[in-house]
């Protein structure tokens, strides 16, 4: 585990939100104001609220429009067990923030099955239900009466206006924002992060989404539930009426107008929506909501990222002008060390009598490979072969019909992306899965995160540029940069079998020399299986030691380059010149 | 921060009117919170609430003020959300330092509110129907509201006695109210051997009530107790009966004699037969040449004060909330105190007394409903005169 | 037996409105993705200008001239809506913007409502006699609203692949990027499309308003029972929102009368729950809802 380490925008933002709330809570006891304490107690229980939510949405991406009912469930738990039951407050407090990660994990079941604006729905419908449950179950609940619970141990000062809630509430929502930035610098929130834009990405990294999906809501349940335990001690009354379905939208609109994704953003969010209408407009009444949805509308015209979205986005304009020091192959290759070309016995890849259809059509049609470990072994053939089926079929992201699939001897055939990938199998993509809301820095880290080691030779290679691509974002990248990054990404996770989807696609004669010498060097030099897809057949015939022609899901011929160059039957397919 | 600075600034006034008082001895008006639901679930009923709060303040004022001293009132919405009620009942009492407190209507909302006001002794009225805001709980607290299960015991007389009714049906929306409605009314036909055919609910503004109404027809009560939060929810009710071709005596509720106009409106007088509604006693009369004035008055002065709302909102119910910020007045001029202990008690010590628009008051060290079961009437809701009063059931 | 014909009559009259209302959100989401969440509002809007502009004493004559009148007064209403939702979409990488923008135009058309007549709810007398069947009445509102569901479901399915306009927006559902680079003129036709939504929820309004409660806080019911019927029969497919919008209405009804009337919300949310977890893209949606 290294050193967490934040850029210079979330130092900022660290420090502007710690501010806010600290100051929120600290400003208005000092001065007695017991309106304005107690109003920014509820801002801070929010903010808290709101930043994992803002986690959720915009690392984890998953839309939940029902953490209303996380946070209540958790309140309501409390009043019962502290209130109706008679237990101590810390009883409650702990059923509480429990049965609030049992309600998130429930919100992580739909989310393996929906993604997107579908699963908000469904957490939609359960926080419009759950408020209604509330009532329904008044044996259990009391119903539309509430439960009233005064905590007077916390509520009690300790001097200068302060008192240990909301000492307490304080602590919850600066934890939140550290929590939260601390999250980003870590293997997990980066593979979270994966795992939301790239599902594809992800698998090819080790990563199986669906897990990821379900360590965030609870992580987001827990510290939801942590805020809406200390809700009982806030208001010492807990009803129905408090948690309905807008607490729900007012969570995710929070983070919407502050800006998805900022790590300040909640703060800013929650400020506006709550005290814009709560306290600055409390005297319209009538007029209250109609200010209300203008205010809102302004903010979304003015600031359609959200009021620190747009800010940033200004920001980062003005310094995309600058140029960022490339990734020079030159650089990697002159790296002074060597490993042990593996024993060039056995097979790194074994595939056998493979057949894939898609609907009537054979895409794979009894198809075998042998992949001597080591090698570099070129996959080639016209458009509409199956070349890139099968290098799918291999690491798992199709399942296939008939035949079997082996990596080092162990059967894949059956086995998912990610497992495949954590037995020492990295991809690249024909349309390079770079990912764009990372830093350039971070892309690297993600393909160290496969076996968390990130001391490996390769990052402490490119140290010197850490701080600058830490900074900047791969889209300041040309694309064959891009191509490099991402088959390093795979180099930097260690993975002993490299599969390449035409990574010369695009990249000009002198950028093809330079990644004819980078996939030598993987074999040579690290001791990589490589396996290549590629077009230009110029470049394979350069690095490949074998080579397989595929034709219409079969495989046509299989051996060296020079004797491949001399069959007929190849020949005939890549008639009119060695660029097919 | 508006409100900090108003804050500074309204203690600077405070200081200025001191040293004015020390001069002119003019007395420093007294501070009065208006806490209502505005907007939110109790919206209509905080309106008409407004309605009668803003009324009887301004007359008062007109006529020199509680004891004196001109009420001087701060308003709050509370959202009918207790989280922000909470923090809109701190304003008023720690930040404005208001001594009274006239609202909510809902009862929620008052509970989530209770430690501060109780606090601070606040004398304070509302329109709130929960039982469990007792005495104990509420001590300086009274409300002008007839609960639901004042209003179930009035139905039930209404069915058992003067309809001879052997067996009945409820149907109600699915609000709070409701819900402690049908409670007390299952308790109250148990205790008369009324037998409940089917307990049917509809959601607030529903307009189709045909499958609740087909679903209770199978038992085929002799009544159907209609509980309604709105005039337009009753009116669909009745129509729903009627294109069914059902005919069962139906019992409403004070909101079905009430809000009889907007019954109409959305039902039809015609659908109005062998129905009857709750009002209270107040405001109903038997014979046409003998009328009570009070209520009569009431709506004169609430179509002068605001002709558009008077025209739409619930008077009877403004007439209550009115009615009880006078009820306040009194317990202050009586008691010679405005701290909540000695204002309550003058109330439940004097309330028989009231000469409002009330009529005497129920109040006792008990229960702070001012207004009980037997200050209700059951009407037909059709039967309205021009002032808005209601003729009694069994009158000609 | 009678009892269920009669509450399958209601259930498809109740369920046609929420039919028109998902259409009126298909329209708009095939052309923009967009969910306009303010579209209940919109319908309630609708039936708010039957309440003012009818009279009280039946009319025909006025109410089939203002039925057309109503219809385009919303469809104006809405392109105006529909060009502020989509200006910040213009400059902005962020997707979630709309949400706001469309919920801040229901709030205010409910706050507008909320000034305007408090919280009273109108209700509005249908001129047309009601329907006698089976020794029941039938309110003729249910007919209406039946009648203009099939109206506007015909009507859409013509325009979408007969009219060069409606062609566009579909090739915009298609493929946005594709649609842009073939020089269609995207916002344009995205006007268009909320127009159009505007044209469907104007009249349902009008039609629908004696069966509906015209206040400032019932557009809830509607969006939200609209969308259900959106979703559950695919987003995107009026066939589905047609289908949809019947099997709300009916199970809604159903369980208020097998159940009871508190479970006529739960229902319908339910229903959603169940089809977007078995058939993520709806009964007839071709959309997928899946992501690996």
């Amino acid at each position: 585990m290294n050193r967490v380490r934040f850029d210079a925008a979330t130092r900022l933002h660290l420090l502007l939100g710690i501010i806010a709330v600290a100051g929120s809570i600290l400003l208005p006891a000092l001065l007695g104001s017991a309106y304005w304490t107690h109003n920014f107690l509820i801002v801070n229980l929010f903010v808290a609220v709101a930043v994992l939510q803002n986690m959720l949405l915009a690392d984890a991406g998953q839309v939940s429009f029902g953490q209303g009912a996380v946070f209540g469930l958790s309140a309501f738990t409390v009043g019962i067990v502290a209130g109706l039951w008679g237990h101590s407050y810390a009883a409650g407090f702990l059923a509480g923030v429990a049965m609030a990660v049992v309600l998130g994990l429930l919100f992580a079941l739909p989310a393996l099955r929906v993604q997107g604006y579908y699963l908000g729905f469904v957490t939609l419908s359960a926080a419009v239900v759950f408020p209604e449950m509330l009532v329904a179950f008044n044996d259990l609940t009391n119903g539309i009466n509430g439960i009233t619970r005064a905590v007077p141990a916390l509520t009690t000062p300790l001097g200068l206006g302060l008192t240990p809630i909301a000492l307490m509430v304080m602590a919850l929502a600066i934890a939140a924002l550290l929590f939260h930035a601390t999250l980003r610098a870590t293997r997990l929130g980066r593979r979270i992060r994966v795992a939301a834009v790239s599902p594809e990405a992800a698998m090819a990294l080790g990563i199986n989404p669906g897990a990821l999906r379900f360590i965030a809501f609870t992580i987001a349940a827990t510290g939801t539930g942590l805020a809406g335990a200390l809700y009982v001690p806030v208001l010492g009354f807990v009803s129905p009426y408090a948690f309905r379905v807008d607490l729900s939208i007012f969570f995710f609109f929070s983070v919407v107008v502050g800006g998805n994704g900022q790590l300040i953003g909640p703060v800013i969010g929650v400020w506006i929506l709550y005290l814009v209408p709560n306290a600055l407009l409390a005297d319209l009444a009538n007029y209250r909501l109609l200010g209300y949805g203008f205010v809102a509308l302004l903010i979304m015209l003015a600031f359609p990222d959200g009021v620190v979205g747009t800010i940033e986005a200004l920001r980062r304009r003005r310094r995309l002008r600058t140029q960022v020091t490339g990734i020079s192959v030159d650089r990697v290759l002159a790296w002074p060390g060597a490993r042990p070309r593996p024993p060039t016995q056995g097979q790194a890849i074994t595939v056998r009598g493979v057949r894939k259809t898609f609907g009537s059509l054979a895409a794979l049609d009894g198809v075998d490979l042998a992949v001597i470990p080591g090698s570099v072994h070129g996959l080639v053939g016209p458009n509409g072969s199956g070349k890139t089926t099968l290098l799918n079929v291999i690491s798992g992201f199709i399942a296939l019909n008939a035949g079997s699939v082996a990596i080092n001897g162990t059967d894949t055939s059956r086995a998912p992306a990610y497992r495949v990938a954590r037995l020492g199998v990295g991809r690249t993509f024909q349309t390079p899965r770079v990912l764009e809301e990372m830093s350039i820095w971070e892309n690297l880290e993600i393909g160290a995160d496969v076996k968390g080691d990130h001391s490996n030779w390769l990052l402490a290679l490119l140290a010197p540029f850490r701080t600058e691509w830490s900074e900047n974002r791969p889209d300041l990248l040309a694309h064959a940069q891009r191509r490099v990054l991402e088959v390093l990404r795979t180099v930097a996770g260690d993975a002993d079998i490299l599969l390449l989807d035409e990574p010369a696609a695009g990249l000009s004669a002198a950028e093809r020399r330079d990644f004819a010498r980078l996939v030598r060097f993987l074999s040579e030099r690290l001791g990589k299986t490589v396996l290549l897809v590629e077009h230009d057949l110029a470049l394979v015939w350069k690095v490949a030691d074998r080579i397989t022609v595929l034709d219409a899901g079969q495989v046509i011929a299989e051996g060296p380059p020079d004797t491949i160059a001399a069959d007929p039957r190849v020949r005939r397919l890549f008639i009119g010149g060695a660029d097919a | 921060m508006k409100t900090l600075r108003s804050v500074r600034g309204v203690s600077f006034i405070a200081a200025l009117a001191m040293a004015a008082g020390a001069a002119s001895a003019q007395p420093a008006p007294i501070k009065a919170g208006q806490f209502l639901d505005i907007t939110g679930g109790g919206a209509s009923a905080a309106e008409a609430a407004k309605l009668g709060i803003d009324m009887a303040v301004a007359e008062i004022n007109a006529a020199g003020g509680i004891a004196g001293r001109k009420i001087n009132m701060i308003s709050a919405d509370t959202q009918t959300d207790p989280t922000v009620a909470l923090g809109e009942a701190k304003r008023l009492v720690q930040q404005e330092k208001v001594e009274l407190m006239f609202g909510p209507v809902i009862s929620q909302v008052l509970i989530a509110v209770l430690p501060v006001v109780n606090e601070a002794k606040i004398p304070q009225f509302g329109a709130t129907g929960s039982e469990a805001i007792t005495p104990q709980a509420a001590p300086y607290y009274f409300s002008v509201l007839i609960n639901a299960e004042s209003q179930a015991k009035a139905m039930i007389d209404q069915a058992g006695k003067v309809l001879n009714a052997k067996s009945g049906a409820i149907i109600s929306d699915s609000g709070a109210q409701a819900k402690s409605f049908v409670e007390a009314m299952k308790r109250e036909m148990e205790a008369r051997g009324i037998k409940l055919t089917g307990v049917q609910e509809y959601q607030y503004r529903a307009t189709d009530m045909t499958p609740q109404l087909l679903t209770l027809k199978r038992g085929n009560p002799d009544t159907l107790f209609l509980f309604a939060s709105s005039g337009e929810d009753a009116g669909n009710v009745l129509k729903a009966r009627d294109d069914l071709g059902w005919d069962p005596k139906v019992t409403g509720n004070y909101t079905v004699a009430t809000f009889a106009d907007a019954v109409i409106r959305v039902a039809g007088k015609e659908a109005l037969h062998d129905t009857t509604g709750l009002n209270y006693t107040a405001f109903t009369y038997c014979d046409a040449n003998l009328l009570p004035k009070p209520f009569g008055e009431f709506v004169t002065r609430a179509k002068a004060f605001d002709a558009g709302k008077a025209g739409r909102l619930s008077l009877p119910f403004a007439a209550a909330l009115y009615d009880g910020v006078f009820v306040l007045k009194e317990g202050i001029e009586g008691s010679g105190k405005t701290d909540g202990p000695s204002v309550a008690a003058w109330i439940e010590a004097n309330g028989a007394k009231h000469t409002g628009i009330l009529g005497p008051l129920g109040a006792t060290p008990a229960s702070h409903f001012l207004v009980g079961p037997t200050a209700l009437s059951a009407v037909y809701p059709d039967r309205i005169l021009p002032g808005g009063l209601q003729q009694r059931f069994g009158c000609k | 037996m009678n009892d269920l014909l009669i509450i399958v009559v209601h259930g498809i009259g109740v369920g046609a409105i929420f039919a028109l209302v998902g259409m009126s959100f298909n329209v708009v989401f095939n052309a923009s993705g967009i969910l306009n969440f303010a579209q209940g509002n919109m319908l309630v809007l609708g039936a708010l200008f039957a309440f003012l502009l009818l009279p009280t004493q039946p009319d025909l004559l006025r109410w089939f001239i203002l039925l057309p009148a109503v219809a385009i007064g919303l469809a104006l209403l809405l392109a105006v809506q529909g060009y502020v939702t989509l200006l910040p979409l213009r400059s902005s990488v962020e997707q979630h913007s709309w949400l706001i923008t469309t919920l801040a135009a229901s709030v205010i058309i409910g706050a507008i409502l909320l000034i305007y007549q408090g919280s009273a709810q109108q209700s509005v007398r249908s001129p047309f006699t009601a329907i006698r069947f089976m020794g029941v009445r039938i309110p003729a509102t249910y007919a209406l609203t039946t009648g203009l569901a099939l109206f506007w479901f015909i009507a859409l399915h013509i325009f979408h692949t007969r009219v060069l306009t409606g062609l566009a927006i579909s090739a915009l559902s298609q493929d946005l990027d594709a649609a842009r680079a073939a020089g269609l003129r995207v916002r344009r036709l995205q006007v268009t499309a909320f127009a159009i939504s505007g044209l469907i929820v104007g009249s349902a309004g009008f039609v629908a308003a004696p069966v509906m409660a015209i206040a400032n806080d019932s557009g809830i019911t509607y969006v939200m029972n609209g969308f259900v019927a959106a979703v559950v029969g695919g987003l995107g497919a009026n066939l589905g929102a047609l289908v949809g919008g019947v099997l709300v209405g009916m199970l809604s009804l159903y369980a208020a009368y097998e159940y009871g009337g508190e479970f006529q919300n739960l229902v319908s949310l339910a229903l959603l729950v169940v089809v977007l977890m078995v058939r993520p893209q709806g009964l007839f949606g071709r959309q997928a809802a899946r992501r690996v």
